[in-house]
C-alpha cells in the first residue's frame, strides 16, 4: 500500500425508467441481479488492485452513481463497502456519497445505507415544479422529494446535496428563482446546478432534432446561470465548480479526484477509470519522454451490464476500451478539467506534474488574461466571470 | 497512302447520348480491342472525364475498315471536347474532319451541347450522318426525333441511321456510312506540308506530343519542321498513329491524323490550331482559323492549410505542362497566405482544373471569386491590365476602367426568346442582331460585357432554355464602364480575398448578398462580428453575428473527460481549416459564397 490519494466509483447501472435527458449508462428494470452484480463488483475490485492495474492507495473518497443506486439494498452496499476496505486503504475522513431518488427511498432504508457506511447523500431532485418534473420526464412528485430530504436527515445523514435543472424546456426565471429558493430553505450542504444539455442519443435530443421542444433561448440560459450563482452564493453556498455549490468545507471531495487528476478506480459496466503518469515516472520508465510515452492511461469497462458480468467472471476484467494519454493531451487535460473548478488551476502543480511551466506549456495563456477570460489568483489561474459563461472555448484553447 | 480510302470524322453527342459507348462499338467492330480487353470507355481515359461525362482534350483513334465494296478504308475518329469554354478547341478537331456523325437520343431528341457544335461542324463544311440512339428503349420516338432534327438544325434526318449502341444494333451501317456518305480528305502530297495540330499533350519522355492531320504534303521523319504562330523549328523524331495504342509510322500523308514527336519543350509552343511546315519548304500560308488562346478568367486559388504551398506550387507547374490555356503566378493574400492567381479559359476549365488539383495532388483548395482582366489606365496615363481587385490601383489614381466585351452567338427555340432577351439585357447585353433560322429557332447575337458571363450567364441560360439554347463567344473589344472595387470588410478589416470588381449598378445587391451569405457562413465567436460590404470606405450593407453569451459543459466527471477531450481536440481541428482575418475565424464556406452569390 502507498500513502497516494485515491477514489473509487461504483456504478450501479439500473433504473425503474430511463429519463429523457440522461445519457449516462443506465437501463431501466423491473428486477436486477444485485447479487451477482454485486459479485463481480468485487471481483473487479480485487483483480486491478492484486493486478497492479490499480494503485493500492488510500482512498479519501467513495462514489456510488448510477443509474439509481439507491435501488440496491443497504446489505449490499455494506457487502460492497467491506470489500473496498479489504482491497484499498480507507481514509479515517473518508467521503462516502450515495446517488438516490427521492421516490425510492423511505427513512429506514436510509438508515440503513447511512449503517452500511455510507456519509453522504446526492438527491436527483432536478425541480420543484411538478410540469418541470413532467418536461424532464421524471417519475416523482414533488412532495416525494420533500419526504426524501426529510427522511435524509432523520436517518442521520448529515452531508446532503441536491440536484437541480434548469432552462428546462417551458421554465421562466420567476421557476427558477423559486426552484433555487426552495433548494436553499430545505439547507442541504451542496447543491449541484446544471444547466440542461441535449446530449446525442437521448430522447430529448431527438425531441430537440425533431422541434418537438422549444430549447430555452440563450440570453434566458445566460440569465438563470447568474440567478442560480447569485442566490445560492448569497445563501452561503459557494460556487466552486461550473455546476457546483457548496457550504464552506462541503465541497464534493469525490468530484474534486476527477478535475485534479488524482487516480480513479471505477467499477462497474460503463465506468471510466484513470491512472496518471507524471513526469518524473515518464522519464523513469522510457529514454524519450516527449515522443509517445504515456502520461496516463484511462480506460472504460464494458457498457453492458450483462455481458461486464461475464467478462468479469472469466477474466477477473472488462475492458472495452483503453487510451494512453500523449504529453500533450494530459497537459491539456489537466488544464481544461483545472480550470472547471472555481479556484482554478494549480500552476505549481501542473509544473510539478510535467516539468514545464504553464506559460511555456501554452504560451496563449498570455491572450486569455488580455482578453480577460481568465485571471491569476497565485498559484492558480481561474475563469473570470466572463470566462465562466464561454469556459469551453477557453478550454479548446488548450487541447 | 490513297486519300481516296480515309474517311476522317467526329461524333457529335449531348452527354449520356452514347457517344463514349458508340465510340467503344466502333472500336470492337473494327477490331481494335476485344470486348473484354477494353475499358468501359476507351475514349474518356481521364477518370475526372469519366465521372463528368465530358472530354476535355481532343483524342483520335484510327480504325481499320473493309467496306462492303471490298476495299479497306482507314477510319479516323476524332473526338471532341463539348462545352463552350472549350469552343475553340472543339472548331479546330472539327477542322481535321470532313464529317461527323451525329448521334441523338432517339427518346430525348436534340439537346443544347449538341447544338453549338453541329453548327460548328457545319460552319466546318462537315458533311453530317445523323444517328438516332438508344432506339431500344421503350421510350424511343425515332419519327417524333427525326422530325425534330429537321425542324431545329434543318438537316435532312430521313435516311438517319436507327442504332443502340449498347445493344451492337446498327453500327455495321454506321460504318457503311462513314466510308459512303463522308466525303475522302483532298489534299496534294506534292505541295508544301500543311499540318492542323488540333491536339498536344505533354509527355515525360517526349516533351510536348501533337496530334495532327496533315492537309498537303508529306511529312517523314527525321526531317525538320517548322511550327508556323510558334515561330519555331523542330526535327521529328517520331511519328506514330493511335491504334487506339501508338503504332509507329515512316510517313503521314494528305488526310492522315497522327501523332509527331520532336522533342518540343514547352506545351505552349504546341499551339492547338497552329500549322506545320517543313523549315526548307514552308507553305505560303498557315492554315486558317489559328487564335492564341487565352485565359479570360481568373481566380485565386490558395492552399487550404498554408503548409501545403509548394506541394500546390509543383501541382500547378505540372498541370500547367500539359494545359497551355491555364496560366499562373504567385499571389499573396492577407486572408488566405500564398497561393497563385491562375487564369482559365471559363468557369468549367477553372472547376476542371481546381478538381483535378485537388484529386490528382490531393491537395485542399480555396478558389476566391472569378474575374475577368480589365484595362486601367491610370492619371498617370499608363495602361495596365488587371486580373485582382488586389491589382486595382488606388481609385484616385485611376484615370478609367474598361472591361472586356464578348460577342456571343446565341441559338435559341424561338420559344425561351422572351427569357433570353430578358437575361441578356439583365446581363448588361447590347443586342447586335437578331435573326430567325426556320420557323422556330433564333439566333442571336449580343455583345455583353465579359465578366457578366463568368458568374453564371451559361447556367441561367440553359436552365432558362431547359438545355436548348447554345452560347459561343468571343473577345471582342473593351469598353470604358462604371467598375468599381466592392470589399467586405470584417470588423474593420478589409478581407482581400472576398474583393471583387463589380459594375456600380450591381454593386449594392452584390454586396448585400454577400455580406448576408457571410452572416450566414461565419459562426458565432467570442465578440461581435461586423460584417460590412463597402466600395472604397463608403458602406454599402451591414450585417452583424452576434458574440457567443454562452457556451460552457454543465458536467464533466470521470465518465465524460475523455469524450470531452475528443470533442474539444475535434473543434481544434475544425478551426485549423478556418482562415484568420483579424480575430475573427472565416470557414472555407464563406470564400466558396463569393462564387456563388446570385446576381
Amino acid at each position: 500500500m502507498t500513502s497516494q490519494a485515491v477514489a473509487l466509483y461504483v456504478h450501479i447501472p439500473y433504473c425503474l425508467a430511463k429519463c429523457p435527458y440522461c445519457d449516462f449508462n443506465s437501463y431501466a428494470a423491473r428486477v436486477w441481479p444485485e447479487d451477482a452484480y454485486a459479485d463481480a463488483l468485487l471481483a473487479e475490485l480485487a483483480h486491478a488492485t492484486r493486478e497492479g492495474i490499480f494503485p493500492r492507495g488510500v482512498a479519501r473518497s467513495i462514489f456510488f452513481g448510477g443509474g439509481t443506486p439507491s435501488l440496491f439494498a443497504p446489505r449490499t452496499i455494506a457487502r460492497l463497502l467491506d470489500g473496498a476496505a479489504r482491497e484499498l486503504a480507507i481514509a479515517s475522513d473518508v467521503e462516502i456519497t450515495l446517488e438516490a431518488n427521492p421516490g425510492t427511498v423511505d427513512e429506514e432504508r436510509l438508515a440503513g445505507f447511512v449503517a452500511a457506511g455510507v456519509n453522504r447523500l446526492s438527491f436527483g431532485i432536478q425541480s420543484f415544479h411538478p410540469e418541470l418534473l413532467l418536461a424532464l420526464g421524471r417519475r416523482h412528485s414533488v412532495e416525494d422529494s420533500l419526504r426524501a430530504l426529510a427522511a435524509a436527515r432523520a436517518a442521520g445523514v448529515a452531508n446532503l446535496s441536491l440536484d437541480l435543472i434548469y432552462a428546462v424546456p417551458g421554465e421562466s426565471l420567476d421557476a427558477c428563482t423559486a426552484d433555487v429558493a426552495r433548494a436553499v430553505d430545505i439547507g442541504p450542504e451542496h447543491v449541484s446546478a446544471y444547466n440542461l444539455t441535449y446530449e446525442k442519443g437521448t430522447a430529448l435530443f431527438r425531441d430537440l432534432q425533431e422541434g418537438r421542444v422549444d430549447p430555452a433561448p440563450e440570453e434566458l440560459e445566460v440569465a438563470m446561470f447568474h440567478l442560480v450563482r447569485d442566490r445560492l452564493g448569497a445563501a452561503g453556498y459557494a460556487q466552486y465548480e461550473i455546476s457546483n455549490y457548496a457550504q464552506p468545507g462541503r465541497e464534493a471531495r469525490h468530484n474534486q479526484a476527477y478535475w485534479r487528476g488524482t487516480p480513479y478506480l471505477g467499477l462497474g459496466a460503463g465506468a471510466h477509470s484513470f491512472v496518471p503518469r507524471d513526469g518524473r515516472a515518464v522519464a523513469a520508465a522510457t529514454s524519450d519522454p516527449a515522443d509517445g510515452a504515456s502520461y496516463g492511461t484511462r480506460w472504460e469497462t464494458l457498457r453492458d451490464p450483462n455481458r461486464y458480468m461475464e467478462s468479469i467472471r472469466a477474466s477477473g476484467a472488462a475492458i472495452a476500451s483503453r487510451e494512453e494519454l500523449t504529453r500533450a493531451q494530459a497537459m491539456g487535460e489537466a488544464c481544461w478539467l483545472g480550470l472547471r473548478e472555481r479556484r482554478g488551476l494549480d500552476a505549481q502543480q501542473f509544473a510539478a506534474r510535467f516539468a514545464t511551466a504553464l506559460g511555456d506549456a501554452f504560451p496563449h495563456v498570455d491572450e486569455l488574461l488580455a482578453d480577460g477570460l481568465v485571471e491569476w489568483h497565485e498559484p492558480y489561474l481561474r475563469l473570470t466571470t466572463q470566462g465562466l459563461l464561454v469556459a469551453d472555448t477557453v478550454f479548446a484553447s488548450f487541447q | 497512302m490513297d486519300s481516296a480510302r480515309i474517311r476522317n470524322f467526329s461524333i457529335i453527342a449531348h452527354i449520356d447520348h452514347g457517344k463514349s459507348t458508340l465510340a467503344d462499338r466502333l472500336l470492337e467492330r473494327t477490331g481494335l480491342l476485344t470486348s473484354r480487353e477494353m475499358q468501359d470507355q476507351v475514349l474518356d481515359d481521364m477518370e475526372l472525364e469519366r465521372e463528368r461525362g465530358i472530354t476535355i482534350k481532343a483524342r483520335a483513334v484510327r480504325l481499320a475498315y473493309r467496306a462492303k465494296d471490298g476495299k479497306d478504308y482507314v477510319l479516323n475518329l476524332i473526338d471532341t471536347p463539348g462545352h463552350v469554354d472549350f469552343s475553340y478547341e472543339v472548331s479546330r478537331s472539327l477542322a481535321a474532319c470532313e464529317g461527323a456523325i451525329l448521334v441523338v437520343d432517339a427518346a430525348q431528341g436534340v439537346e443544347a451541347q449538341t447544338l453549338a457544335n453541329v453548327y460548328l461542324a457545319l460552319d466546318n463544311n462537315l458533311e453530317i450522318v445523323p444517328v438516332l440512339n438508344k432506339i431500344d428503349l421503350p421510350a424511343a420516338e425515332p419519327e417524333r426525333v427525326c422530325q425534330q432534327i429537321e425542324d431545329v438544325i434543318g438537316l435532312d434526318a430521313s435516311n438517319a441511321v436507327l442504332a443502340s449502341a449498347k445493344q451492337g444494333i446498327g453500327i455495321d451501317e454506321i460504318l457503311e456510312r462513314i466510308v459512303t456518305d463522308i466525303p475522302p480528305p483532298k489534299g496534294d502530297a506534292s505541295a508544301p506540308l500543311q499540318a492542323l495540330i488540333f491536339d498536344s499533350w505533354f509527355d515525360p519522355y517526349h516533351g510536348a506530343v501533337v496530334l495532327v492531320r496533315v492537309m498537303n504534303g508529306v511529312v517523314k521523319k527525321g526531317e525538320r519542321v517548322r511550327l508556323m504562330a510558334a515561330e519555331r523549328d523542330y526535327e521529328i523524331t517520331r511519328i506514330a498513329v493511335l491504334a487506339p495504342g501508338p503504332r509507329e509510322v515512316a510517313e503521314l500523308g494528305p488526310g492522315e491524323v497522327g501523332v509527331l514527336m520532336a522533342s518540343i519543350k514547352e506545351i505552349a509552343d504546341a499551339k492547338i490550331g497552329d500549322t506545320v511546315t517543313h523549315t526548307q519548304r514552308r507553305a505560303a500560308a498557315p492554315l486558317p482559323g489559328f487564335k492564341a488562346v487565352k485565359p479570360m478568367v481568373f481566380s485565386g486559388l490558395y492552399p487550404a492549410d498554408t503548409g501545403q504551398y509548394e506541394a500546390l506550387r509543383t501541382a500547378v507547374e505540372k498541370l500547367k505542362l500539359n494545359d497551355s490555356s491555364f496560366s499562373y503566378e504567385p499571389e499573396s493574400s492577407i486572408a488566405l497566405g500564398f497561393g497563385f492567381r491562375c487564369g482559365f479559359l471559363g468557369l468549367l476549365h477553372m472547376e476542371i482544373v481546381r478538381e483535378r488539383l485537388e484529386r490528382e495532388f490531393g491537395l485542399a483548395l480555396i478558389t476566391t471569386a472569378p474575374t475577368v482582366a480589365y484595362r486601367v489606365t491610370t492619371t498617370a496615363g499608363t495602361t495596365l491590365m488587371v486580373d485582382s481587385p488586389a491589382k486595382l490601383p488606388p481609385v484616385q489614381t485611376v484615370e478609367r476602367i474598361e472591361e472586356p466585351i464578348i460577342r456571343a452567338t446565341i441559338h435559341l427555340p424561338a420559344e425561351y426568346l422572351g427569357a433570353i432577351l430578358k437575361l441578356c439585357e439583365d446581363k448588361r447585353g447590347r443586342q447586335r442582331e437578331i435573326k430567325y433560322i426556320g420557323e422556330n429557332r433564333v439566333m442571336l447575337v449580343y455583345e455583353l460585357p465579359l465578366n457578366e458571363i463568368v458568374i453564371d450567364f451559361y447556367d441561367r441560360l440553359k436552365s432558362i432554355s431547359k438545355g436548348y439554347a447554345s452560347l459561343d463567344y468571343e473577345l471582342e473589344d473593351f469598353v470604358p464602364s462604371d467598375l468599381v472595387k466592392l470589399d467586405i470588410r470584417i470588423n474593420g478589416d478589409v478581407v482581400d480575398a472576398l474583393s471583387m470588381i463589380v459594375h456600380r449598378e450591381r454593386a449594392y445587391m452584390r454586396g448585400r448578398d454577400l455580406a448576408s451569405k457571410m452572416r450566414e457562413l461565419i459562426p458565432r465567436q467570442m465578440f461581435e462580428i461586423v460584417i460590412q460590404a463597402s466600395i472604397g470606405t463608403k458602406v454599402i450593407a451591414r450585417e452583424t453575428i452576434k458574440a457567443v453569451r454562452k457556451n460552457v459543459t454543465a458536467k464533466c466527471y470521470g465518465g465524460d473527460i475523455s469524450r470531452k477531450r475528443k470533442l474539444l481536440e475535434a473543434q481544434k481541428e475544425g478551426k485549423k481549416r478556418m482562415k484568420q482575418v483579424g480575430r475573427v475565424e472565416i470557414p472555407q464556406e464563406a470564400f466558396l459564397a463569393a462564387l456563388k452569390v446570385e446576381q
